[in-house]
């Protein structure tokens, strides 16, 4: 388990907080649109920035670090994020929609009519109680997952540098 | 570890299974609650336009044809590897980072900047890349996770 006073408990808040901003701030989520890179990212940093912790060689990295980082990115972010989400909704309304139809109409993307239907839904629609735990909880699934895979990916690339293995006895 | 194995193997094509339930439940059974929250659920990872999306008899799948490229390219990969095991020591991880992420970053960067429009086969073919790299990286990783948190009594790190 992380606690507050953890080592690691500094290091997965800021991937977490990256994350969420990714996700939440209208434009940087776009980042996210190309197959959760903003999410891998967010777990990969945070294996970065606990091995910029590293002050001597009895400071080193496992696997099993890395996957608790990751855990932990995902859970802090899909809190932060759903948090972040209504405080932008609650100043700003839903620009995100709006940025993203400004967007489409830049790629000069036909949309099906519906799609066009579902968005003005989308954009007159208030949010519900059921709106807000339902993407909350679907982004603590997905956060979880593909923050553990960031993470991964950060223990496969500092593991020659900061790794240590483990031995299952 | 077999049974590691083969868990994680269900879990990715579960996955896939997933993608590819959205449009085939509509075929069959009109708009329902599953393709619903399954859409939903990946509107979160992809930006879902239908211009870069595969489609089956014209229900498109719940993400694009690069995430499409990436998550079964994934699942190949992990079948590739659990079958012929010595295939990953033929590749050395710089190399395999690098074919993971260079080609899907400079596709989507040229895009980005304007040099040149990524087309439907870039998006596959660097989302296939980026799926294979990453199933090399961390196939072997999540087996032995699964191993060490379910199958395993106790585990020591020194």
């Amino acid at each position: 388990m992380i606690s507050l006073r953890s080592p690691k408990f500094l290091p997965a808040l800021y991937g977490a907080l990256v994350i969420a901003g990714i996700e939440t701030v209208p434009g940087l989520n776009f980042i996210n649109a190309c197959c959760c890179a903003g999410i891998l990212f967010g777990g990969f940093l945070a294996v970065f920035f606990y091995t910029q912790e590293f002050k001597n060689e009895n400071n080193f990295l496992t696997r099993e670090d890395s996957i608790e980082l990751g855990i932990w990115a995902g859970i802090l972010s899909a809190i932060a994020g759903t948090i972040i989400n209504l405080i932008i909704l609650a100043l700003f309304g839903n620009i995100a929609i709006e940025m993203m139809l400004t967007m489409i109409e830049n790629m000069n993307v036909e949309m099906p009519a519906e799609f066009q239907t579902l968005i003005d839904e989308a954009l007159i629609s208030k949010l519900t109680f059921f709106d807000v735990a339902f993407g909350f909880f679907t982004n603590l699934f997905i956060n979880t997952i593909f923050s553990i895979l960031g993470a991964l990916i950060g223990w496969n690339v500092f593991r020659n540098k900061y790794g240590r293995k483990t031995f299952n006895i | 570890m077999k049974r590691a194995k083969i868990i994680l193997l269900l879990s990715i094509s579960i996955w896939c299974i997933a993608i590819i339930s959205v449009p085939l439940t509509k075929l069959l059974i009109g708009e329902n609650i599953l393709s619903h929250f399954l859409t939903s659920l990946f509107a979160k990872i992809c930006h879902q336009i239908s211009e870069r999306s595969f489609s089956i008899r014209s229900e498109f799948l719940p993400v694009c044809s690069r995430c499409v490229a990436i998550y079964f390219s994934f699942l190949i990969g992990t079948i590739l590897i659990l079958s012929i095991p010595k295939i990953k020591n033929t590749l050395s991880l710089n190399t395999i980072i690098f074919i993971s992420f260079a080609p899907i970053i400079i596709d989507v960067a040229l895009e980005v900047l304007g040099f040149h429009a990524s087309t439907f086969y870039t998006r596959v073919l660097t989302g296939a890349l980026t799926g294979v790299g990453l199933s090399f990286m961390l196939s072997n990783d999540l087996i032995e996770i699964l191993e060490n948190k379910f199958f395993k009594n106790k585990e020591y790190s020194i």
